[in-house]
């Protein structure tokens, strides 16, 4: 059997089981992935009072460790779109949530102005509660505080920037609760877990494809390299393994000065990586070895324009979303952006050859004639 | 340097850059850096380039002393 269709067969085989493995990858669930409670209750104002004090949930953690806890609570009345910029002061009473564990010890207090809060932190194995406290008036959340779950200071700020407007009249508000605990670990696990696996399968469908372009190129597998063209691909590989080199080192200095922050660090390698391959793909361009004798480049050319095109398109979609970056530091979103800059720069240098290609062939027969 | 002789030589055989790529089984690219000087070919090119052309590598690749 031919190698071309050796590589088409792996690369397809590769290819169906990665794609056979996405219900078992999307429908995996760590079970702390599954502690989420939901539940309402009715609070009512009757003459500047609140008839509800508290409301409480518990959660059971199985393993000790580092966990996230995400709270949301908020009027139903609200609509969704509205949801991100509701605070507290939109409701007109202050709520704190506890945290506390089976022996009634607080593990986590707030009292916040976002109707979103999350934390993590580190819980033992065993039930935990969950109690939200309602504060009818500035001074019975004064009280409150003196149990120590908030410094003095700090509730005389909430207070003051509180306008407990909710008891200027009678009325009803609905609360929505949602609870999820989740460890991050478990967490951080299945969210690589889908990335590592995206990857495999595009560097797999991308070398299917690859595969076989070259095969339909090629059928008989007679396409080479002549001994210019090797020599000028090893001075290729030379310059982008120092450009490589120079990137990575940069990218350290950067991280290793705080110049950047630590998020960057995962970017900045995978750009020393594409600068390294940019230049080599260039370089080979440039010197006409980037392509087998003979070997037609119309169809790539068309192929990684549209290929550009595309990632430029996704990434532009990224950047108005707001989904490159997170917690500060480029994510590995920024990939596309990264491929789009060298497809469109692979296309440019081909362009330019081409260019310069013509130019030099009717200089040449100029001088021939 | 240029190498005139070779373009002289593929010229009288009315052989175009393309033709004799093809001939001696290399890219065009490789046949006009030969002539412009931009790449010294192996012996065994060399050797490829004269059985093409039914030249000598003296002929074509050696140098006239002036």
């Amino acid at each position: 059997m031919k190698k071309a269709n050796i590589k088409i067969i792996i690369s397809a085989v590769v290819l169906l089981l990665l794609a056979c493995c996405a219900p078992f990858i999307f429908l995996y669930k760590s079970p702390q992935d599954k502690c989420v409670q939901k539940w309402t209750n009715q609070i009512n104002v009757t003459d500047g009072k609140l008839d509800t004090e508290k409301t409480e949930a518990d959660f059971t953690v199985s393993n000790a460790g580092e966990y996230t806890i995400c709270f949301s609570f908020l009027p139903e009345a609200v609509v969704k779109e509205d949801v991100m910029t509701v605070d507290m002061n939109d409701i007109g009473f202050l709520t704190t949530v506890v945290i506390e564990n089976a022996k009634g010890e607080i593990e986590y207090t707030s009292t916040a102005g976002a109707v979103f809060l999350d934390t993590t932190m580190f819980l033992d194995a065993g039930t935990y509660t969950v109690t939200y406290y309602y504060h009818s008036n500035a001074d019975d959340f004064k009280a409150f505080a003196t149990r120590n779950l908030c410094s003095e200071r700090a509730a005389e700020e909430i207070v003051a920037n509180t306008g407990f407007d909710a008891f200027s009249k009678n009325a009803s508000n609905t609360m929505a609760y949602e609870l999820t605990v989740f460890s991050t670990k478990e967490d951080n696990t299945h969210s690589a877990l889908i990335i590592l696996w995206a990857i495999a399968l595009g560097i797999s469908c991308g070398m299917l494809v690859g595969f076989i372009f070259r095969k339909a190129d090629d059928p008989e597998g007679k396409q080479k390299y002549d001994e210019r063209q090797k020599i000028e691909q090893g001075r290729g590989y030379r310059i982008g393994f120092i450009a490589t080199m120079i990137s990575l080192l940069v990218s350290f200095i950067l991280h290793g000065t705080k110049i950047l922050p630590a998020g960057y660090l995962g970017f900045l390698v995978i750009l020393s990586m594409f600068i390294g391959a940019s230049i080599v793909i260039v370089y080979w361009i440039w010197h006409e070895c980037y392509f087998a004798i003979n070997e037609n480049s119309k169809r790539f050319l068309i192929f990684i324009g549209i290929f550009g095109i595309i990632n430029m398109v996704i990434s532009v979609i990224n950047i108005m979303n707001g989904w490159m970056f997170e917690n500060g530091a480029p994510n590995f979103r920024c990939t596309n952006l990264l491929i789009a800059v060298l497809s469109l720069e692979i296309f440019i240098a081909l362009l330019a050859r081409r260019m310069a290609n013509k130019k030099l062939e009717a200089a040449e027969e100029e001088e021939e004639e | 340097m240029k190498n005139l002789k070779l373009k002289a030589a593929r010229a009288a055989m009315d052989l175009s850059q393309q033709d004799l790529a093809d001939k001696v089984g290399v890219s065009r690219q490789t046949i006009n850096a030969i002539e412009k000087g931009d790449y010294n070919p192996t012996i065994n090119l060399c050797r490829s380039i004269c059985k093409v052309l039914g030249r000598t590598l003296d002929e074509i690749f050696w140098e006239d002393e002036e």
